[in-house]
């Protein structure tokens, strides 16, 4: 690594190590601040929110190399596309685990690729069972309750009231 | 990648999420109230937001925050700005305030979304006064809203009998010029209490020239000669294409709307794209008059009096230029193109 980018340790909620260039960890605009506090790029950073795994970390850094080179070469949005499409697919776990870091880290476009993913997979949903089903959620309406949403909006609840 | 799913769940337990409620084996992250704040502000339709609501307790309390809906109601009526002038009880209410309106607007001033793609489109030309229809706005919960400026104002006069009328010409599929015939995607909606008769055989466009023609054949989206006619009002749209399919005229009640297909008309030979073609147009109307035999005027205020005085008119939709020509680019002297897709869905 030259002088100007020098690397920086990262140090994951479950205890893991990684050293990455500074220009790509400043990428995050929370680690970019906690780099100017200490003012020490020897000195190792904390991940202090649970989604922050070794995994998970990968996966951002791998993210954040990739659009960082994007950048420097001036990709076509065909080829960046691309990438952020093969990087939304993975498991719900995944996904969700990648947002919290995102959000806790403030990368805004990560951010945005994986919430727009979630979201794309509701709009594939037809019915609030659907829903249910896809993200194995409970239901925790009772009978009554479900009629009292339909009558109050009946436009909402019918996917043919266009 | 794999991972413990012990580990896992305990990453995933959000503070704020109902963990006491949660039996064993439920996908526990959906419940972190921070993340779907975060993804229902990605979805951009009143009705995938409303699906949401019903999924359970804690989306539908998400769901319902007025950020949400403002957000769907500006966008789809295309407002600058939200402006709230009286403090009566609903407009005090914090929370679904705006859902309630974006409801209530949804089903009194729809435009039924393209059967192409699914999205709606805004309409080149519109039979829809602009004053009458922000003062109906105006009177809803007693909230002003100001419209954004950008948006060009559709030219036409007050509408007889509240019949709106919208013609579609964004798609490809909605408008076409081919072999001199343009075709246009027309719907018409009832937007007043009085039932009123409509003859789909009888659209007729005016050109800028005062020539004026019936629509030479009309073709509907499943390639059906004819009007369907969609009926409904929160008990859910009723498509009878079977049944209507060429029929020489159709009933609508109020908030009930027909689609009548892509009239096709002859067009002089010197439009070569779509929107030479269009600039050629200066109105289109269609012929209506009252389903419910007397004029029963006492039954009516005495503002919508004035609107249904005599029996049968033309309801015509005006095309505006500037409309026309947004959605164009030149590319050079023989191509034109969508200069972009609209995405923002026309109610009015």
């Amino acid at each position: 690594m030259s002088e100007a980018d020098p690397e920086i340790t990262l140090e994951t909620y479950d205890k893991h190590q990684i050293k990455i260039p500074k220009s790509i960890a400043t990428r995050s605009a929370i680690i970019n601040m906690m780099i100017e506090d200490t003012g020490d790029v020897n000195e190792v950073v904390p991940l202090a929110d649970k989604s922050c795994t070794l995994n998970i970390m990968n996966r951002v850094i791998e993210y954040l190399k990739k659009h960082a080179e994007f950048d420097n070469t001036g990709a076509d949005d065909e080829v960046i596309n691309e990438f952020d499409k093969e990087f939304q697919e993975q498991s719900d776990e995944i996904i969700f685990q990648t947002i919290l870091a995102a959000n806790f880290l403030d990368i805004k476009n990560l951010l945005e690729l994986m919430c727009k993913k979630v979201a794309d997979e509701i709009k594939k949903c037809k019915t609030p069972d659907d829903i249910r089903d896809r993200f194995n959620i409970r239901k925790d309406y009772t009978p009554e309750e479900v009629e009292e949403v339909k009558r109050a909006h009946p436009w909402i609840y019918d996917k043919n009231a266009k | 990648m794999v991972q413990d799913l012990g580990e896992f769940s305990q990453h995933c337990v959000h503070e704020r999420s109902l963990e006491s409620s949660r039996p064993a084996g439920e996908n526990h992250w959906f419940l972190a109230a921070d993340i779907l704040d975060l993804i229902f502000s990605r979805l951009n339709d009143g009705l995938e937001l409303g699906k949401c609501c019903r999924v359970n307790r804690l989306w539908s309390e998400i769901t319902n925050s007025d950020k949400f809906w403002q957000a769907l109601v500006k966008r789809r009526w295309q407002i600058k700005e939200l402006v709230r002038y009286s403090s009566g009880p609903l407009a005090s209410e914090r929370n679904s305030f705006l859902k309630k309106i974006y409801s209530q607007w949804h089903r009194s001033c729809r435009q039924p979304s393209s059967s192409f793609s699914g999205d709606r489109y805004p309409p080149f030309a519109s039979s829809m006064s602009r004053s009458k229809t922000s003062q109906r706005f105006e009177r809803f919960h007693g909230v002003r809203f100001s419209r954004s400026s950008k948006r060009a104002a559709p030219a036409s006069g007050p509408s007889v009998y509240n019949l709106y009328m919208w013609v579609n010409c964004v798609h490809s599929s909605d408008c076409t010029l081919s072999s001199s015939m343009l075709g246009l995607h027309v719907v018409v909606q009832n937007f007043g209490k009085v039932p009123l008769r409509l003859f789909p055989d009888q659209v007729c466009l005016q050109l800028k020239t005062g020539e004026k023609q019936y629509a030479s054949w009309v073709r509907c989206e499943g390639g059906q000669r004819g009007v369907y006619l969609a009926v409904g009002q929160g008990e859910g749209v009723v498509e009878d294409q079977e049944q209507l399919e060429g029929c020489k005229e159709v009933v609508l009640g109020q908030w009930d709307f027909a689609v009548i297909g892509t009239c096709y008309f002859h067009m002089p030979c010197e439009a070569m794209f779509e929107p030479d073609a269009l600039e050629l147009c200066d109105e289109l109307s269609v012929y209506v008059e009252r389903a419910d035999g007397n004029a029963s005027l006492e039954a009516m205020n005495k503002e919508s009096a004035d609107e249904y005085e005599g029996s049968s008119r033309h309801v015509t939709a005006k095309f505006d230029e500037n409309r026309i020509w947004r959605h164009y680019t030149e590319v050079n002297s023989k191509f034109w193109v969508f200069h972009e897709r609209p995405t923002i869905a026309g109610g009015i």
